[in-house]
C-alpha cells in the first residue's frame, strides 16, 4: 500500500487541486450525460478524482498525456457504473422514455428544451459502451482517433458503435416527436 | 436534428449547467476523500501483529514450562513402575484365568 508522508503530501496536493478544479466540470458533464440520476454523476465524478489522485505521484506524462489519462479513468468508472446501476425494465420503452424525459426536464441542472431532454432519455438506453461513444461524439465531437487510444478499441468498431446508437436514438426520437407532437 | 457526420464533428450543448456551489462541494468532498486516506488511522496491522506476538510468546512459554501430557497408551506403559507394570500384568492374568473377556467377540457380533 502506497504510504504518504506530510512533506509528499504538502508537494503534491495543492497541484492536484488545482488540476482537478480545471478538469471536474469536465468529468461531471460526462458522468451526468451516462447516468440518469444527477447524485450518481456526482458520487462517480469525485470517486474519478479520488483514484485519479491515488496514482498521482505515479503518474508520467505531460499536459495532454494527463488529461487523456484521466478521461480513461472517468470513462472506465462510469461505464461501471451505468452497468451496476441498470435497472431491469418492466414497463413500456415509451413509458420509460417519457418518464426519463421528465427526469431531466425537470432535473435542476438542466436548462435544455424538451427535445433535448428527450434525446438525454432516448440515450439512456443505450447498452453503457454505446452510450459512452455516443455522448463523447455527438456532444463532445471527439475524433474517433482520440476515442480508439483511449478505449484500445479500433476506430472501426467504434464507428460502427457510434452508428447503431445514432439509429436507435433516431428511431426513439422520431417516436418521442410523435407523442409530444400528439399532445 | 441533426447528428454530426464521421468528418464534421462539431460540439453540442447537452443542457446542463453546474452549480459552482455544488462543483466546490464535490471537489470539498474529495479532498475529504483523500485526507482520510492520507491520515495514518488505526493500525490494524500492527495491531494484528502485537496480538499474534503475544499469543505467540504466551503458547510458547506455555509448552515450555509443561511439558507435552501423557495421553497415549505407550507413553502411559513407560510412565508406570515396575511394581505398578507387575500389579497390572497379574490383573491381566487373572482376568484371563476368570475368563472375563470370553464372550467379547459375541458383544461386538451385535453391531
Amino acid at each position: 500500500m502506497r504510504t504518504i508522508t506530510a512533506n509528499e503530501s504538502s508537494s503534491s496536493i495543492p497541484d492536484f487541486t488545482e488540476w482537478m478544479r480545471e478538469h471536474y466540470v469536465l468529468v461531471l458533464s460526462q458522468s451526468r450525460r451516462m447516468l440518469v440520476v444527477r447524485e450518481d454523476a456526482e458520487d462517480v465524478t469525485q470517486a474519478v478524482f479520488v483514484k485519479a489522485w491515488k496514482a498521482w505521484d505515479g503518474f508520467q506524462g505531460n499536459e495532454v498525456q494527463r488529461r487523456a489519462w484521466l478521461l480513461r479513468i472517468a470513462r472506465n468508472a462510469v461505464v461501471d457504473a451505468a452497468r451496476k446501476r441498470k435497472i431491469r425494465r418492466m414497463a413500456s420503452i415509451d413509458l420509460v422514455l417519457e418518464e426519463r424525459t421528465e427526469s431531466v426536464f425537470s432535473a435542476d441542472d438542466f436548462q435544455g428544451d424538451r427535445i433535448l431532454a428527450s434525446l438525454h432519455a432516448a440515450v439512456s438506453t443505450l447498452p453503457p459502451k454505446q452510450r459512452w461513444v455516443f455522448q463523447a461524439r455527438y456532444f463532445d465531437a471527439r475524433s474517433y482517433a482520440e476515442l480508439s487510444e483511449e478505449t484500445g478499441t479500433s476506430e472501426g468498431a467504434l464507428k460502427a458503435s457510434y452508428h447503431h446508437a445514432r439509429k436507435k436514438v433516431e428511431s426513439l426520437l422520431r417516436e418521442d416527436a410523435e407523442l409530444i407532437f400528439q399532445a | 436534428m441533426m447528428f454530426p457526420t464521421d468528418d464534421t464533428p462539431t460540439k453540442r450543448d447537452d443542457g446542463f449547467r453546474f452549480d459552482p456551489d455544488a462543483v466546490e462541494r464535490g471537489m470539498d468532498a474529495v479532498g475529504r476523500a483523500v485526507q482520510v486516506q492520507e491520515s495514518p488511522g488505526v493500525p490494524w496491522r500492527a495491531i494484528a501483529a502485537a496480538i499474534m506476538l503475544v499469543v505467540g510468546l504466551g503458547l510458547f512459554i506455555q509448552l515450555w514450562q509443561n511439558p507435552k501430557p501423557c495421553i497415549s497408551w505407550a507413553c502411559q506403559l513407560e510412565e508406570l513402575s515396575d511394581e505398578e507394570l507387575d500389579g497390572m500384568l497379574d490383573l491381566l492374568n487373572e482376568d484371563e484365568a476368570t475368563d472375563l473377556w470370553a464372550d467379547d467377540d459375541g458383544w461386538t457380533g451385535h453391531f
